[in-house]
């Protein structure tokens, strides 16, 4: 779902590149507490709007199943990251001590894997949180450090107290005039368009 | 919304600090007093950095912790281009302040991540009020840390060695030494606690990225937040990231100060060899942590006005697990003991008959009052609340935990196997302006925090207060069926009402 | 003058080879940087004059440090033609002779591209000969000779102090001055004219000695020497009617009774003495010596004795009396106290079962009458001609030394002499306090004073004249035996010395001036062939004194009056011998065997004494004796006898240069003509305290620590963890192989990871080392380790890279504690406990089982030294070659690149000295021993390209080559008949600590064996 919003933020770039007028990419409808924003959500989701999100300053719980996001990837990645890491971890130390300068240590044996079990952990450790981190940043296609939305002076106090729904004009239902009565149906105390 | 008793706006407007520290299980004490909203959460901490110049004291402060850095940059200097013998370590006593302090400061740096990743594995949602500080507490103390080994090796200028990079010579390091897992150990903590905070801070830096007025701050925060807007697929995924970061950064935490005691545990010196290190050095390590996050809480929440969201119940539950720690600790020193005497090994009988009775009993002595006999008084829920009982405690706990390392390092070198290479430690004048020095790179580094970033974690605040909640019967469709709720996602708040009241 | 910059003093020296006012005014300027153009403009200087000059130069320069990793910015001038038989870069080595006290010490010396850089023992002469023909032993002073010469302080021109004031002059300026002095003085045949000399065995001073008489036939020749052996010639002389001396034979001796002497230690003919004594501890036909030692002092040879008894030095007349008495060699019995009369009835015993192996010494200290009372014990037990035999004295009938100053001085007093030449020594220092020498010298009109240092006896001179090093002239001189060395110098006068021949040649107006002709003109009979033959072997063979023999006639002993409160006993110092030696670091920071004392003399007090006193070690005490007194700092020594302080002579040098001076306290001051050796005194506690820096026991004086200590040795003694110990009688029963018993391990260790050609192994037997120290100084010289300075000191940052650990066994207080040496270097463990924690891999093994230390790869974690077990390593804390062993409390920064320190900071003349094979390591880098892997290399290497097959003891470490008894041996242990691999399976070899880490050294010591009485 994401990934349409994605697609057409970026459609609008082009746009706007190309003609200077604002063009309107859609319109948030803003609600003033949890409960609110939540209810609007369902409702939201069952008027079958696709290409929109709820923006909190939170996690909101539950919100998940109220507008249906699918369990993300990512749990996935970090394994596979901690896989690498245990790897090279322990390639390193074999490479570096038993294959490619081997010299004498204490009369010990020059591989031996109880000494070795430290760095596999901590490279494995290493290697799963970084995958944590910028697996989630892009997934979350993040530093995005243009959005219409900034636009809005409203829309700032999405990160105090304040909740948004935003529907993205290239909903196939998106009608400006009909969405803006339906949002304002469900509980919108404001809704405003937003254009680039 | 949750309406909210009467009598709680007398206790605010009578300046009273609410007491939320009793528990009841007929209710769920709350974590924000104060009778905050959202947006006075969010104002509360973002004051912090918003209000135009910082309290005198702050000033005061920092003038202090920049002069002991510079007294740190002038000792490092003179230490580069003289050699180690500026210090007092000797011939057998070859690890002095160097690694003392290196030891020191890596535990000090464990409460920060064992706050933020245990804490929220176990769902302990009083975590959210002091959890931004510890973590950044830990990242200032590694940083302390990683500079102790680095200017401590007699060649400093050739300490990258220790990294396996690869060189003319082909020759690589030698991984079987303790030393080296340190460097692993160590540069891995540093990275996963600076991800972890950062992480955790993203959406505060939001917060103040939409507060701010003045361009540069809108610039700086703007690029530090990413672009965050709060979305719910954005939050999805980055509590996602977040569980498995904590689900790391626990084990981690754990490594990282036995891999430490490895370098004694693994040594062959009589006080050093010995299994019970990690398990003992962790407790330590945790005792000392917690003691330094409540030496710096105290003031902090006094000064930056966080009464309502450091609160009492939070400095109580930090003083209940410092006591732990503490015992827990005081088993290792007996433990200690009685291994040496059980084992009949007479080179660790001595070395312990030496700690205790030796030239150095003064630091044994120390290190046991403060780490197990002053903690004692936190038995007193009287000591718990009393911030500056607390603090005073907590200090001990430091000191303590400081001497422990002195202990274990000087008196097990002074004197090993033979007799006839024996020789007492004493320290310079360098090697205290150093220690000193060290103290001030800290409290620079926490007072630039305090002033220019989230000291509290708003954003996660938020999700303990009661009206983060949507209530069930406002629910329905598939979210209704929902059974894994938090036990506070349904607290009524106006069951709080008998209670405040009949205070 | 010491102040100039190293380098244009260094340059100076070499000008002198052009002794002209320009070249030398042009090389202080120039030579720095040096310009071909500018050198060639000189006048007076031509092309051949700038090519040697340069090439001399080069020679000097060509070796700075070899070390460093960063190569300094070097011109260089190449030879223009080779000189014959020399390869740049290939050591060579000569023969030549250090003499003290009048006694020759042979020495063969490693000249490397033009610079002597170490001594060994003569091995071809029967006097440092231990092994035959491969090792020479030597000892510490000998050792440290080599940095005497590269001394910067030593003096470097004439100098005048006419009306006090101090003039640099020159030699043109004072032989001129001479020739008028010398003119006046042959008008009235030499009256007036006054020569002091050092005691020497010299043949050539005889002969210019001889000619000088003849050109003045009234001057006066006086002779010197504190430490004087003269009671025992003169005590020969009453026993036998002529002097002579006497020569022991250790190795002949089974029984052996040292009254007050100290054979292994302060003889001049220890060296070869402790050879022949350790050839019974035990020898090979598995019978063992026992050694009685009645002694007032606690001496090395003591320390080894089976049987010891510490005694007031006024006790030995009595019971040497006593033993004569017992003996039936006449004299009277006196009654003796319990523990003496219980002492010598087992020494009596032993020596009634072995009549002819039985000997007798008295100390030099003690008088004529007791040496001839023993040497008539001697005759009595049939010791005469087996374990002691005469040889003639040279000069035999001269002053003794202690009159002869004596005499001088009143001579002095009296105006008789106005012109006096002191051809070395320092009487101004040592001679009798109360003859006070240095005033009686002003009022002789003019005097000179040859000498190396511009010490306190130059000061009171009217010329000092630098003295030639012996390593710088040519010489002669005759060892204990009489066997005459030749002494050749190995370079040019660095500073431009002479000799005394030199002085006394000139004197006697001898045609030849160059030490080379003078002492060649003395063995004029002897064909150039015989002549290079002697230089070649370092010796003239057959040479040695006659032997002498005679009718010992009974003397009775004088008995000394009985003394109630304490006695003050002048000792020999281990290091410094008399005070000459105290300007040379290596030896001031070599600890002292017993007490391992640095940097310091100090009251030697029994614990007993200290206990009544009421101090420790280090508080200050008030010794006086008659009206003079001095203040110096206790050390409570275990084995000093009751009623006795021992005093170390040759410190608190005021003129000792940079190193010696204000270094302990001038118990000179206290040594008057009556009481030269031992004096009644008064002690009294000052209060004071003073810091001694020891190497030992250091910082334990808190009571708790001493009672650890004790416990903590007294366990290891029962569970054998350090030292190992038997019996002679137990020893007799011990059969087979060593039983190693290991804690369980782990894993087997891989032991095809030491394949290697050799497989390096060292033992070490515990009943040979008498802890003389030959084996640290030896080291210090070839691993060119630096000193650092008692403030160092007492850091323990002593840079040794060999200890000798010195156990007392017994209570604290127990009067005749048993003393056991152990020599400590790195065992070079298989399972090395330093390399595994080493997280750069700077200390790893070779596959020939060698620990070895990669120095450029070390970035100084300082961890291998925590887990040495045997804390042998040795750091680098900071630039030791480069900062001040004196006064370095708070050490300097270095704001260049460290590696370039040495370069810039040591002195050129000190750089000379360094070893060219061994790196010579920075600051910041961890160091130890080495196994001298540069000896086991160059020894290969040569042995392979020369395709012969390396046998068993061509390779000597440093330490095992100094050791006079040998009780260090290296060598192949996959070779199962070399040496080391006999001692790795003698029953009495074990690993230090083996037992308890399962480290698997490759040094293994041999336990201890005594022969005690059984009780």
């Amino acid at each position: 779902m994401s990934t349409e919003l994605k697609e057409t933020q970026d459609a609008h770039g082009e746009e706007s590149m190309l003609s200077t007028e604002p063009v309107l990419t859609g319109l948030l409808g803003e609600f003033a507490d949890v409960s609110a924003v939540v209810v609007a959500a369902q409702k939201t989701r069952a008027a079958g709007y696709k290409v929109w999100d709820v923006h909190s300053p939170f996690p909101i719980h539950g919100i998940d199943a109220v507008i249906g996001i699918r369990p993300t990837v990512l749990p996935w990645l970090v394994l596979c990251g901690g896989l690498t890491g245990l790897a090279s971890g322990l390639a390193l130390q074999w490479f570096c001590n038993a294959f490619d300068y081997q010299i004498i240590v204490s009369g010990k044996p020059m591989f031996s894997l109880p000494a070795n079990i430290p760095i596999i952990f901590e490279c494995t450790v290493l290697f799963s949180a970084l995958t944590a981190v910028f697996g989630m940043l892009g997934l979350n296609r993040l530093p995005l450090l243009y959005n219409p939305l900034f636009k809005s002076a409203r829309f700032r106090r999405v990160t105090d107290d304040k909740f948004f729904i935003w529907i993205d004009e290239s909903d196939s239902q998106f009608d400006e005039k009909a969405t803006e009565e339906f949002l304002k149906s469900v509980g919108a105390t404001v809704v405003e368009r937003i254009e680039d | 919304m949750a309406s909210v008793p009467t009598t709680e706006f007398a206790r605010i407007a009578a300046g009273i600090e609410a007491d939320n520290t009793t528990d009841d299980p007929r209710f769920r004490a709350p974590l924000v007093t104060g009778n905050k909203d959202f947006a006075a959460v969010t104002a509360t901490v973002a004051g912090v950095a918003e209000r135009p110049a910082p309290p005198k004291a702050w000033y005061v402060a920092m003038g202090v912790s920049l002069s002991l850095l510079g007294l740190l940059g002038a000792m490092i200097g003179y230490l580069f281009l003289t050699g180690v013998g500026v210090w007092g370590n000797n011939q057998p006593v070859g690890w002095g302040f160097g690694i003392v302090n290196f030891v020191f400061w890596v535990g000090i740096g464990h409460a920060g991540t064992l706050i933020s990743a245990i804490l929220y594995l176990f769902r302990q949602n009083w975590r959210t009020g002091i959890n931004r500080m510890a973590e950044a507490m830990t990242i200032f103390a590694v940083c302390c840390a990683g500079l102790f080994p680095g200017i401590h090796v007699g060649r400093p200028w050739l300490a990258y060695w220790l990294f396996p990079i690869p060189n003319q010579m082909t020759l690589w390091p030698q991984f079987r030494s303790p030393l080296l897992w340190d460097v692993f150990a160590v540069g891995t903590y540093a990275t996963v606690s600076l991800l972890f905070w950062y992480v955790g801070m993203i959406p505060d830096i939001a917060t103040f990225r939409d507060r701010s007025k003045n361009r540069i701050k809108q610039v700086v925060y703007g690029l530090l937040a990413l672009g965050w807007n709060g979305s719910s697929r954005h939050w999805h995924r980055y509590e996602r990231a977040y569980l498995m970061l904590a689900a790391l950064a626990t084990p981690l935490v754990l490594s990282v100060h036995s891999v430490v005691s490895f370098d004694f545990a693994v040594s062959q010196i009589p006080g050093w060899h010995t299994t019970v290190f990690p398990p003992y050095f962790v407790a330590g390590a945790i005792f000392g942590g917690f003691a330094m996050v409540i030496c710096l809480a105290v003031p902090a929440r006094a000064l930056f006005g966080l009464k309502d969201i450091i609160t009492m119940r939070h400095m109580d539950n930090m003083a209940k697990i410092t006591l732990a720690t503490s015992m827990m600790v005081g088993y290792a020193y007996m433990t200690e003991f009685f291994v040496a005497a059980y084992s009949g090994n007479s080179h660790e009988a001595f070395t312990f008959h030496n700690r205790a009775l030796g030239p150095y009993c003064w630091s044994w002595c120390m290190m046991t009052f403060c780490n197990v006999v002053a903690p004692q008084l936190l038995w007193s829920k009287k000591v718990r609340t009393n911030m500056l009982l607390l603090w005073i405690v907590a200090m001990f706990g430091n000191a303590g935990m400081w001497f422990e390392r002195f202990e274990i390092i000087i008196t097990s070198l002074t004197r090993d196997f033979l007799p006839s290479s024996w020789h007492a430690f004493w320290p310079t004048w360098v090697d205290l302006c150093t220690l000193a020095g060290s103290f001030g790179l800290f409290m620079t580094l926490f007072l630039l925090f305090c002033r220019y970033l989230p000291t509290v974690a708003i954003a996660e605040i938020k999700t303990v207060m009661p009206q983060a909640h949507a209530h069930a019967h406002e629910l329905h469709g598939e979210d209704a069926k929902r059974t894994d709720y938090r036990p506070d996602e349904h607290m009524d708040p106006d069951r709080d009402a008998p209670r405040l009241k009949n205070r | 003058m010491k102040h100039h910059s190293a380098q244009r003093e260094y340059w100076r020296s070499l000008a002198h080879l052009a002794d002209t006012p320009a070249v030398r005014a042009a090389a202080e300027k120039e030579f720095a940087s040096y310009e071909p153009e500018e050198m060639l403009a000189m006048p007076g200087l031509t092309r051949r004059r700038f090519m040697k000059l340069m090439s001399a130069s080069m020679a000097l320069a060509g070796m700075t440090l070899t070390g460093c990793r960063r190569w300094p910015q070097e011109k260089l001038a190449p030879y223009t033609s080779n000189p014959p038989n020399r390869t740049s870069g290939v050591p060579e080595q000569y023969a030549t002779v250090m003499e003290i006290n009048g006694v020759g010490s042979p020495l063969l010396v490693t000249s490397f591209d033009g610079r002597p850089i170490k001594i060994e023992g003569n091995p071809s002469h029967p006097y440092s000969q231990t092994v035959a023909n491969r090792a020479g032993a030597s000892d510490a002073i000998a050792q440290a000779s080599i940095l005497e010469i590269y001394d910067p302080d030593r003096s470097r021109a004439v100098i005048n102090r006419a009306g006090a004031t101090q003039v640099a002059s020159d030699w043109d300026r004072l032989s001129n001055w001479m020739s008028a002095t010398i003119d006046s003085l042959t008008t009235n045949q030499g009256q007036g004219l006054a020569i002091l000399g050092e005691s020497t065995s010299s043949l050539t001073t005889a002969r210019l000695k001889a000619a000088v008489v003849k050109r003045f036939p009234k001057a006066a020749f006086f002779e010197y020497e504190p430490l004087s052996r003269d009671n025992e010639i003169a005590g020969a002389k009453l026993a036998l009617g002529r002097p002579a001396r006497q020569v022991a034979h250790l190795n002949k001796a089974m029984v052996l009774a040292l009254l007050d002497a100290d054979p292994l230690g302060t003889h001049p003919a220890h060296v070869h003495y402790a050879f022949e004594w350790a050839s019974n501890r035990p020898n090979a036909r598995r019978q063992m010596s026992r050694v009685y030692a009645i002694e007032s002092a606690m001496t090395i040879s003591g320390s080894v004795a089976d049987c010891r008894l510490g005694v007031r030095p006024s006790r030995i007349g009595a019971i040497l009396s006593a033993l004569a008495a017992r003996l039936g060699a006449g004299g009277m019995d006196v009654t003796l106290a319990p523990e003496e009369e219980a002492f010598i009835k087992h020494l009596l015993s032993d020596i009634a079962d072995n009549r002819g192996k039985s000997l007798v010494l008295v100390g030099p200290q003690h008088g004529p009458a007791l040496h001839a009372l023993a040497l008539a014990i001697n005759e009595k037990i049939g010791a005469i001609g087996s374990t002691l035999t005469f040889v003639e004295e040279p000069d035999g009938d001269r002053a003794s030394h202690f009159d002869s100053i004596a005499d001088l001085t009143n001579k002095l007093k009296a105006r008789q002499i106005d012109t006096l030449v002191i051809l070395g020594g320092n009487p101004a220092y040592d001679s009798p306090a109360d003859l006070d020498f240095a005033s009686a010298m002003k009022s002789a009109a003019t005097s000179i004073h040859l000498s190396l240092y511009d010490n306190e006896t130059s000061h009171a001179a009217l010329w000092h004249v630098p003295r030639a090093h012996f390593l710088e002239a040519w010489g002669d001189c005759r060892a204990w035996d009489g066997t005459v060395s030749i002494c050749q110098p190995l370079i040019e006068p660095l500073y431009g010395g002479k000799t005394p021949d030199q002085v006394l040649a000139f004197l006697a107006e001898e045609p030849e001036t160059q030490s080379d002709a003078i002492v060649r003109k003395t063995f004029a009979e002897m064909d150039d062939a015989a002549w290079r033959r002697a230089l070649n072997e370092g010796l003239i063979a057959n040479s040695g004194f006659k032997e002498v023999s005679g009718q010992v006639s009974f003397h009775a002993a004088e008995l000394y009056p009985a003394v109630q409160g304490y006695e003050v006993r002048f000792l020999q110092d281990s290091k410094l011998y008399d005070g000459r030696f105290a300007t040379s670091g290596w030896l001031q920071e070599i600890p002292d065997p017993l007490s391992k004392i640095v940097w310091d003399n100090a009251a030697l007090i029994s614990k007993k004494d200290a206990d009544s006193l009421g101090v420790g070690i280090g508080d200050v005490l008030q010794i006086t004796v008659g009206n003079s007194s001095v203040k110096i700092a206790a050390f409570v020594l275990p084995g000093q006898p009751a009623g006795v302080i021992g005093l170390a002579l040759g410190y608190g040098r005021t003129l000792g240069e940079h190193i010696g001076s204000d270094v302990g306290v001038n118990t000179y001051a206290l040594r008057s003509s009556g009481a030269m050796f031992f004096a009644p005194a008064q002690v009294s506690k000052t209060g004071d305290y003073y810091e001694l820096a020891t190497t030992q026991d250091h910082h334990l004086i808190d009571q708790l620590g001493i009672e650890m200590r004790q416990k903590e040795i007294g366990e290891k003694y029962k569970s054998a963890e350090v030292i190992h110990e038997m019996t002679f009688e137990e020893w007799k029963k011990v059969k087979g192989a060593p039983e190693r018993t290991v804690p369980l391990q782990l894993y087997e260790p891989p032991q095809d990871e030491f394949s290697g050609a050799h497989a390096w192994g060292m033992s070490i037997d515990l009943s040979k080392c008498i802890g003389c120290h030959a084996c640290v100084a030896a080291c210090q010289a070839e691993n060119n380790i630096p000193i650092v300075g008692k403030d160092q000191v007492l850091k323990n940052r002593q840079m040794h890279w060999i200890r000798i650990d010195r156990y007392f066994k017994g209570e604290a207080d127990d009067p005749n504690p048993e003393v056991v040496f152990q020599p400590v270097a790195c065992q070079h463990c298989e399972n090395a406990p330093c390399e595994q924690v080493c997280p750069v891999g700077a200390t790893v093994h070779d596959t020939e089982g060698l620990n070895v230390m990669v120095y450029n790869r070390c970035v100084g974690t300082r961890y291998c030294s925590n887990n040495c077990p045997y804390k042998v390593r040795r750091f680098n804390y900071l630039d030791w070659h480069s900062q001040d062993p004196r006064h370095d409390k708070y050490p300097k920064p270095y704001l260049n690149l460290p590696d370039q320190q040495q370069l810039e900071t040591v002195p050129k003349v000190k750089q000379m000295m360094f070893n060219p094979e061994v790196t010579v390591r920075m600051r910041g880098v961890m160091e130890k021993c080495t196994f001298c892997i540069q000896r086991i290399h160059n020894t290969t290497i040569s042995k392979r390209a020369q395709s012969e097959k390396l046998n068993d003891g061509d390779i000597m470490t440093a330490c095992q080559q100094a050791c006079p008894t040998q009780a260090i041996v290296f060598g192949d242990l996959r070779d199962g008949k070399s040496k080391v691999s006999r001692s790795h399976n003698d029953p009495r070899a074990y690993g230090l600590l083996d037992e308890a880490l399962a480290t698997q050294p490759r040094n293994k010591y041999l336990a201890k064996v005594s022969n005690p009485v059984e009780a």
